[in-house]
């Protein structure tokens, strides 16, 4: 299986405190890769240390055979092409429409009017959204938002999708549509995803592969079953 | 002290980035062009009413002094060298301030709390290129100009007054503002409303950029943006005042 993203050693420091403390993991083509762990045990961070939103303080990242490691911000912007991210509660422009959000890479690369149009509308019509596309953000539900954020990193047709809670504070069946949409773009387009998560439920769900990260380092990486058969007290209290 | 010096080294190295934005590409011209009708042609509303109290005050004010000596014909040269010199551009440039200064420090600080400064660049674009650096270009183009409408709506209210309430003729008013207005006190404004206009651009777009801890902490930031923008300008005002003194200009 093809690598798209492999992490080594990494270490990120927050103020006078080290977050991640030496984490090392790879990211296969058409994987859902689930990092799993409590609140404020780093999880978010991992994935804006990838996409280069945070500088890493020591290790190496590779992003589709790509050293990343220390790329200056505008060489990130070129790297970020290859990843779709979709931020916790979405991390919509609040003033732009649902049309303008979606197609913000496009306008920003000023394509013609109407292929971006036809663009917006595809990814929209992927996670069932065409008919909002004239909405504001505050318009729109808490699971719209983050379903029009997934659309939003869609364009480009990224190989890899970064997922930061996407289902946190979603009824169930809210949820399940997103899960669903994660799931798809995986068998569909043979996108690989990590997806950041404390809701088990949904982990299983999406998991082809479980890290599970507790105080900046992983304590397992493994199948779902293998998870809960695992007899670490910490892992078994979280799945309990 | 040491908080005051770090915001000080951040301030000037963000002001540093925007100077080199302004020379490399992209250049957001839509946007400043946006933030220009956002930030200066909609403060006009506050602006003409500034103008138009301040001139009614400034001559009533003057008026009160020179009455008693009978020298109300000197009412015309003290309201217009008062006027577009000193009280016109700082209290201008405080009235928009508290307009334009809270209002970039809390639409920035409400985008980074909530991730939309991220997204931005998860996106590929540089929020100091596409948001920061229009709004602070916008403001300094703009409140210059403002003042100047100020000014001009602060001498015609201070006409009205005058005539009214002094019985001060068109013709002696107009040649006393002349007389008095040269073209060196025009400039002493635009230079003066140009730096309070850096300085309204700098410190609320700064304030919005270090802003956490959701919609409480962007109303801290915004109060103290506020507060740092207004005392920066008193400070400016003096030291500037100052060189021209100096310079006798």
């Amino acid at each position: 299986m093809k690598t798209m993203l492999e992490v080594d050693n990494l270490w990120f420091k927050y103020e006078d405190r080290y977050i991640l403390k030496g984490i090392s993991l790879k990211l296969f083509e058409g994987e859902n890769l689930i990092i799993l762990g409590g609140s404020g045990g780093g999880k978010s961070t991992i994935l804006r240390v990838l996409l280069g939103l945070e500088e890493v303080d020591k290790g190496k990242i590779i992003i589709m055979g790509e050293d990343v490691t220390h790329l200056r911000e505008d060489e990130w912007f070129g790297v970020r092409k290859k990843i779709g991210m979709v931020f916790q509660d979405g991390a919509l422009f609040d003033f732009l429409s649902v049309r303008g959000n979606v197609g913000y890479r496009l306008y920003e690369q000023r394509l013609p009017q109407d292929e971006i149009e036809k663009i917006v509308r595809e990814k929209l019509r992927i996670v069932g959204l065409e008919d909002v596309i004239d909405y504001m953000p505050s318009e729109l539900s808490g699971g719209m938002k983050r379903r029009v954020a997934i659309a939003r990193a869609l364009v480009g047709d990224p190989p890899i999708m970064f997922y930061d809670e996407p289902t946190t504070g979603l009824d169930p069946i809210t949820a399940k549509i997103i899960v669903r949409h994660i799931n798809s773009l995986r068998d569909k387009f043979g996108v690989a995803s990590i997806v950041v998560t404390h809701e088990l439920n949904y982990a299983y769900m999406l998991a082809d592969r479980i890290m599970m990260l507790k105080d900046g380092t992983f304590i397992f990486e493994g199948k779902s079953e293998d998870l809960v058969k695992c007899a670490d007290p910490y892992i078994k209290e979280f799945v309990k | 002290m040491y908080g005051f010096i770090l915001h000080l080294q951040n301030i000037t190295l963000l002001f540093w980035d925007i100077l080199k934005g302004l020379f490399s590409r992209p250049f957001y011209w839509e946007d400043l062009l946006k933030e220009m009708d956002a930030l200066g042609v909609d403060s006009l509303p506050i602006t003409v009413l500034t103008g138009i109290f301040l001139g009614l005050v400034l001559t009533l004010q003057a008026a009160i002094g020179v009455e008693k000596i009978g020298a109300v014909s000197l009412v015309p040269r003290a309201v217009a060298m008062s006027l577009v010199r000193e009280i016109g551009p700082v209290m201008g440039s405080l009235m928009i301030a508290g307009r334009v200064g809270a209002g970039i420090t809390s639409q920035v600080g409400s985008m980074k709390v909530t991730f939309q400064l991220d997204a931005m660049r998860s996106l590929g674009t540089d929020p100091l290129r596409k948001l920061i650096l229009p709004k602070f270009l916008a403001i300094t183009i703009m409140l210059p100009l403002l003042i100047i409408i100020l000014d001009f709506i602060g001498l015609l209210s201070a006409y009205f007054m005058a005539s009214i309430n002094l019985n001060i003729g068109s013709v002696l008013f107009w040649n006393e503002v002349i007389n008095t207005n040269g073209f060196v006190n025009i400039i002493n404004a635009f230079i003066k409303s140009f730096v309070f206009g850096t300085i309204i651009g700098l410190i609320g777009n700064y304030y919005g950029l270090i802003s956490e801890g959701g919609t409480e902490g962007v109303g801290i930031s915004t109060t103290r943006s506020v507060i740092v923008i207004f005392v920066s300008i008193l400070a400016a005002d003096f030291v500037l005042t100052k060189i021209f003194y100096e310079l006798m200009i």
